[in-house]
């Protein structure tokens, strides 16, 4: 008997549909996960094997294989921990079998059965309606999956005790509200610099038409002052934009985001650590192509070091990134 | 893979290696201010340049400036003018059946000599400028855009000789940098 779990693959924005397949079978015990998954995902074997045993539940004595379908496509990150762990509490009968069908499930697992929060729940989430499932996610990440759709279901949880008590109609969990994530940090204010009139002239005329701006001065002028200033004066995001820069960062950003890489030599310097990932997979299947590193970006949509994954590709081992922006770009 | 990234580039340099070569009365022991700085400025290079609509000075602020009480006009005030004229532009685009342009920066040639009629003063001050600072295509059509902006903050319908004026000012340190190089 194989229970199959609906998930997501995420491919730069996008979130392709995976099915988890959880096999309970006769034979010496093991627990094995295939399908391309790599080290986080692997590791996911811990974890659920714990958080189970925190839950009251032990891993049954048998042969125990996890396929991740499409077997072809890489699988990264840590949200493939919750649909393994439901694969498994449903096959071994904990839940109800029938429970999982219709939902999307994304969610990394605490080795005390919590439900941490992962990213990419909004584009899973969208992803997860346009398909006609609901979503299953942690409790942290509710409000975010929210704003997919207010008619989708959603069950946001904390535990896989909940989830396991929901389930069973013991102890159902309401539909989680949108909410929007408040701004943390000081804001700055274009007040705070003095003098500098006709700069802060050309900012206003570079924001109203969107234009590029070059400023020459001498150290300690303003000028980075001024740029940091820039998301200040522009426009709040239209609702598409909001989308698009939400999808990006999965909800972690409300504003336009501006990068302030200074003294840039090379690519890594701009790229925020988490955005960094040379797949070694992206590589060898050639898709990589390489044009000038990008540079300082204050946009409506930016990439966010919030979100795990970028379009920055390895291109032949050097150093060189992928920008899907047209044009602009210094060395 | 995609991701949607427009974005605006706003670049800060200084005018030599040692950041000093615009102050008045300063000799570099390097050498002649003026080939330090050229040096320095051509380690950019001229198609990038040419790409960047807005170029400024933004010279030290003195101390006179620091004592002053801070400005009275915050962002507050600075994004209401842009936003509103932003809206303006939005609205000349979708007009002409453009939705997807909603920035002057966005808007291509034929599109941009449509939207920017100059009136007689404007071309006049046009002409002469683009034959005294030798403008490349690309650079004649950044004035246009630039002086649309700079008629969108005014809230004016044509862009006038005031405009042009300011736009081919944004302009200037280009050439100069050229020249030196």
């Amino acid at each position: 008997m194989v229970q199959r779990v609906a998930t997501v693959a995420f491919e730069g924005i996008e979130a392709r549909a995976v099915d988890v397949q959880v096999q309970v079978a006769p034979g010496l015990p093991a627990f094995n996960v295939v399908g391309l998954p790599d080290k986080a995902v692997s590791e996911a074997r811990e974890r659920v094997r714990a958080a189970l045993v925190a839950s009251g539940l032990a891993l049954p004595a048998r042969r125990i294989t996890v396929n991740l379908a499409p077997a072809d496509l890489p699988k990264e990150g840590s949200h493939y921990d919750l649909p393994i762990a439901l694969g498994l509490m449903a096959a071994i009968g904990a839940i109800p079998s029938d429970a999982l069908s219709g939902f999307a499930v994304l969610g990394e697992l605490g080795l005390d059965g919590s439900i941490a929060a992962v990213a990419g729940v909004l584009p899973a989430a969208i992803g997860a309606n346009a398909r006609g499932e609901g979503l299953i996610c942690p409790a942290a990440c509710g409000p975010e999956a929210a704003w997919a759709s207010p008619e989708m279901e959603i069950v946001a949880a904390a535990s896989l005790i909940q989830l396991a008590n929901h389930f069973r109609g013991t102890q159902v969990l309401a539909r989680p509200q949108p909410k929007i994530r408040e701004i943390d940090g000081a804001l700055v204010d274009l007040k705070d610099i003095k003098g500098q009139e006709s700069a802060k002239r050309a900012l206003e005329v570079a924001a109203a038409g969107g234009h590029n701006l070059l400023m020459v001065g001498p150290p300690g002028a303003g000028k980075s002052m001024l740029a940091a200033r820039l998301p200040t004066i522009l426009p709040p995001l239209t609702p598409a934009e909001l989308l698009e820069v939400s999808m990006i960062a999965s909800s972690r950003a409300r504003s336009r985001a501006a990068r302030s890489p200074i003294a840039v030599r090379s690519a890594r310097r701009i790229i925020p650590p988490a955005c960094r990932r040379w797949s070694a997979a992206d590589c060898a299947r050639g898709r990589a192509k390489s044009r000038s590193p990008i540079t300082a970006c204050s946009s409506s949509t930016s990439c966010p070091s919030s979100s795990r994954r970028c379009s920055i590709r390895c291109a032949s081992r050097s150093r060189s990134v992928r920008s899907p922006s047209p044009g602009r770009t210094i060395a | 893979m995609t991701y949607p990234a427009r974005f605006m580039l706003v670049a800060a340099m200084n005018p030599c290696r040692c950041g000093r070569a615009s102050e008045p009365g300063f000799a570099c022991k390097r050498g002649a201010n003026a080939r330090c700085a050229a040096e320095y400025q051509g380690r950019l290079s001229g198609p990038l340049i040419d790409r960047i609509d807005l170029h400024i000075e933004v010279p030290a602020v003195t101390a006179a400036d620091l004592i002053l009480p801070p400005p009275a006009e915050g962002s507050r005030e600075v994004a209401a003018r842009v936003a509103r004229a932003r809206a303006m532009q939005e609205e000349r685009y979708a007009a002409i059946g453009l939705p997807q342009v909603r920035t002057n920066a966005a808007a291509h040639g034929p599109v941009l000599e449509e939207v920017t009629r100059p009136d007689a003063g404007g071309l006049a001050l046009l002409r002469d400028a683009a034959d005294a600072m030798r403008l490349s295509a690309r650079g004649y059509h950044r004035v246009l855009r630039v002086a649309r902006t700079l008629a969108d903050l005014d809230g004016a319908e044509k862009v006038g000789r005031v405009h042009f004026a300011e736009a081919l000012s944004y302009r200037a340190l280009v050439d100069e940098v050229r020249r030196a190089a």
